[in-house]
């Protein structure tokens, strides 16, 4: 089970996605999945090896390295990738549900829409419309709630040079040094430009579906 | 989500490309793709590790790293083949709307729609023409900007593209200055320079690509006016045709008569 796979799953999703949908989920997969992959994984791939103090106290670098560095950026935005990716799979469970249950009325012998079942492409509205609807509400959530844990954990966005630590049993004050720290916030910066990018597109698609059903009401009465 | 599957993404839109675009494709997979995977991550692999300083003092040789090398040419390149290959997806995405609507259109029983079934609207190679020839231009002058930013960053961040063996830092904590020696150098600036020729290569495919373009949308324009004057003129041919049948059918008839009489 790994990113491929990931993909593999999300790709069926993409069927029932409006375009604004389809948008995030290339950009999820080509500038953010394949990017960590690629290249952010090797950035930050020495960086407990290459975390450098000033000492020669045993077990201060160890201490100072957990210290300033409690969950690794990698795998937070590890974490990040698979809790925004997985709303879209309520989509696909809506969907899987709603097929079964035609099938079903279908082998009972009520009159279906055979054209539509057989092109299996549902049209949002209805629960469908509720459910798509609350699984771009909590991507946004997921997305705002990683970026501010970033930005909680680490001060901000940038990856100081050099960091101060006066851990048990480091004597005083020790000198530590980050490994690629400008690769380091560049990538950083990156990856949360593209998280804007991608939450600017889930709103657009949450105002798109609003606009949707409000003009299809009016119709209706 | 690696360099396999965006060759399996890309390999679609392969079909809807011009047979320049289809070169450039290869290229960009077997000399660049292809080379950064299975040679330059090599050479680079161990760039920090044997970046080495004359000098005992912790942390000189990480900030001096650091300051000599921001964004390691391995990642750029990625970055840059990474946004290179992305505006061919915009294509891609134009097709897919255009079989969407066909299908649509199938589906409703247009009389328009010339397709017997559904099959052959998947099969279908859509011609460059109209809003998907803006599309295309529009991606290829978009790869064109991507390569040339991307070279021009390489330059400007390492002043040049040769990977100098010696580097004197004397970025603090290190004492004074200090002598730092990059690992490989001559391999480096040998892959580099190799980087750079296939970059100018994909460079010059796509400028003809667009030229390509250019003149076949002059071509066709220049064609569809030439039509509309000629029209009159050819109506006029096809009478004097018919004028010059129907005389002779109309001899042969007069000798036929003549020599049934006689």
């Amino acid at each position: 089970m790994d990113w491929g796979t990931l993909q593999a799953v999300l790709g069926g999703v993409n069927k029932h996605s409006t375009s604004i949908g389809k948008i995030w989920l290339t950009v999820l997969f080509i500038f953010r999945i394949m990017i960590l992959v690629v290249a952010a994984e090797r950035v930050w791939g020495d960086e407990q090896q290459d975390f450098i103090c000033n000492t020669l106290q045993p077990g201060c670098r160890n201490v100072c390295y957990d210290h300033f560095f409690p969950i690794s950026h990698i795998r937070l935005w590890a974490l990040q990738l698979i809790f925004v990716s997985t709303p879209a799979l309520l989509v696909a469970m809506h969907v899987a549900y709603t097929k079964h249950e035609k099938k079903r009325r279908f082998r009972n012998g009520e009159k279906i829409d055979i054209e539509d079942l057989k092109n299996e492409k549902f049209h949002i509205q209805g629960p469908l419309w509720w459910t798509y609807t609350s699984s771009i509400f909590f991507r946004i959530v997921f997305e705002a709630v990683f970026m501010y844990v970033f930005y909680y954990m680490y001060d901000g966005y940038q990856m100081p040079r050099l960091v101060k630590c006066s851990a048990w049993p480091c004597p005083n004050t020790v000198d530590c040094f980050v490994s690629r720290p400008t690769e380091k916030t560049t990538f950083t910066i990156f990856m949360l430009a593209v998280s804007g990018i991608c939450m600017m597109l889930n709103l657009a698609e949450l105002c798109y579906l609003v606009i949707k059903i409000c003009m299809k009401e009016p119709r209706k009465t | 989500m690696d360099w396999g599957a965006l060759h399996t993404i890309l390999g679609g839109v392969n079909k809807h490309s011009t047979s320049i675009g289809k070169i450039w494709l290869t290229v960009l997979f077997i000399f660049r793709i292809m080379i950064l995977v299975v040679a330059a991550e090599r050479v680079w692999g161990d760039e920090q590790d044997d970046f080495v300083c004359n000098t005992l003092q912790p942390g000189c040789r990480n900030v001096c790293y650091d300051h000599f090398f921001p964004i390691s040419h391995i990642r750029l390149w990625a970055l840059q083949l990474i946004f290179v290959s992305t505006p061919a997806l915009l294509v891609a995405m134009h097709v897919a709307y255009r079989r969407h609507e066909k299908k649509r259109q199938f589906r409703k029983g247009d009389q328009k729609c010339e397709y017997k079934d559904i099959e052959e609207i998947r099969r279908q190679r859509f011609r460059i023409e109209g809003s998907l020839w803006w599309t295309y231009t529009g991606s290829i002058f978009f790869r064109l900007v991507f390569e040339a930013v991307f070279m021009y960053a390489f330059y400007f961040m390492y002043d040049g593209f040769r990977m100098p063996r010696l580097m004197k830092c004397n970025a603090w904590p290190c004492p004074n200055t200090v002598d730092c020696f990059v690992s490989r150098p001559t391999e480096k600036t040998v892959f580099t320079i190799f980087m750079i020729a296939v970059s100018s290569i994909c460079i010059l495919l796509n400028v003809a690509e667009l030229c390509y373009l250019l003149a076949k949308f002059f071509l066709r324009r220049s064609k569809k006016a030439g039509n509309s004057k000629q029209q009159p003129n050819h109506e006029n041919k096809e009478e004097t045709k018919q004028n010059e049948m129907n005389e002779l059918i109309s001899d042969s008839c007069q000798n036929t008569v003549i020599g049934f009489s006689s």
